[in-house]
């Protein structure tokens, strides 16, 4: 595996471990702009580094500021990591595995919860394990070993990726907004059918039950021919209703129509 | 199962709720002529059946469903804490066996669905005596 093929994670990997938690966040265009401005290797990025030993956070933020980004943040603690995040909204957020390779897990966790920005983790040696669990956590890329230029490079994967995905993402929303619309109007094009199909039944009903009063046999037959008809179509219809997710409530009162 | 009143000599009672007023008179008129079967009352939606069968307690109550207002499905678990002995019989154009099922289960006696032989099934699930044989017109 090269060191580029090393850097950068699938971005299906991240989304998908995002939408199991639950907390994907909703594309906004402003960060996205300033993640695509970001890819500009001359761009000067707001860096989050977060690491469980003091001294190598020290270390790799030197490193980062030589590489001429800023650091807006440097965490150690789980606790302070999600607030801090929210504040500052870094453009991307380098973590590294300390002396407990849980707790660099609790520092993602908690960095994707809060951050619409790529996360990297830096990891002395490749462990197939912890990397799986800190993808399933929302970690876009990892670097194993890093040197300071491998490092950029890793953020101008991440960056280059995340813009990618961000949209990807904001043209799947479009499709499901427009298939939410069509399925809306499809539902009330459905419910105004049973209403008039069942006017139709309800007339037919009527005819009938004049038709007995007067023993009429003949016409009566025929408008139970036409009712049995009628009858299939409006079952049909309705189990098409509540396949598309309307209720027994909405389709019976007729309330949903005016919507 | 019949509905039979303390007194056999008194007449089955009947509570016909339907937001159509014309099968409300065809009906009432065709029910009208079992000599043991007497109509008491109407309702056109699902509030004025409940109010209806808490003052007249009728032994048996027609409910349809689709009903502008409070539709039957609805009003049904009232309507049979509302009348606790009356058996609440669903008289409706909706065939669906989720439909059914559903009535079935919100405490419906039975479930008729609107057509020629409506009436001659009204009348056995209420236990009378059929002047109007099914599948004869």
């Amino acid at each position: 595996m090269s060191q580029r093929e090393r850097a950068a994670l699938a971005p299906l990997a991240w989304g998908r471990a995002r939408r199991r938690a639950g907390v994907v966040p909703r594309p906004v265009a402003g960060q996205v702009k300033r993640a695509m401005a970001a890819q500009n290797p001359s761009s000067r990025l707001r860096v989050l580094v977060a690491n469980q030993r003091p001294h190598r956070l020290a270390l790799l933020s030197r490193v980062i500021e030589g590489l001429g980004h800023q650091i807006v943040a440097q965490e150690v603690v789980v606790e302070a990591v999600g607030p801090d995040t929210a504040r500052v909204r870094p453009d991307v957020a380098l973590v590294g595995l300390g002396a407990d390779p849980a707790h660099a897990h609790e520092l993602i966790s908690a960095i994707v919860r809060e951050a619409f920005c790529p996360v990297i983790a830096l990891i002395p040696d490749y462990d197939a394990d912890w990397i799986e669990e800190a993808a399933r956590r929302g970690i876009f890329a990892y670097i194993v070993d890093a040197r300071p230029e491998e490092i950029q490079s890793a953020i101008d994967i991440a960056l280059g990726r995340f813009v990618e995905y961000a949209t990807l993402k904001g043209a799947f929303e479009q499709r499901d907004l427009a298939l939410q619309e069509q399925l809306g109007l499809l539902r009330t094009r459905q419910r105004l059918l049973v209403e008039v199909q069942d006017g139709i039944l309800q007339q037919l009903t009527t005819v009938t039950l004049g038709l007995q009063l007067g023993q009429l046999a003949e016409p009566l037959a025929a408008t139970g021919r036409a009712i049995e008809l009628a009858k299939s179509i409006v079952t049909q219809t309705i189990d098409d209703l509540l396949v598309s997710g309307s209720t027994l409530d909405e389709i019976l009162d007729g309330s949903s129509f005016e919507r | 199962m019949t509905n039979t009143p303390a007194d056999p000599s008194r007449p089955l009672t009947v509570l016909i709720c339907d937001d159509n007023a014309d099968i409300r008179e065809r009906l009432t008129e065709l029910i009208g002529r079992e000599p043991g079967l007497r109509v008491i009352g109407w309702a056109g939606d699902g509030d004025e059946v409940i109010a209806k069968a808490r003052e007249l307690q009728p032994d048996v109550i027609t409910l349809d469903l689709s009903m502008q207002g409070r539709n039957g499905l609805d009003a049904l678990p009232d309507v049979v804490r509302a009348a606790p002995t009356a058996k609440t019989i669903v008289v409706s154009a909706y065939a669906s066996p989720t439909v059914v099922k559903e009535a079935m289960r919100r405490g419906a006696a039975g479930y008729i669905a609107k057509g020629t032989t409506m009436v001659a099934e009204l009348l056995l699930l209420i236990g009378s005596p059929c002047s109007i044989a099914a599948g004869s017109v």
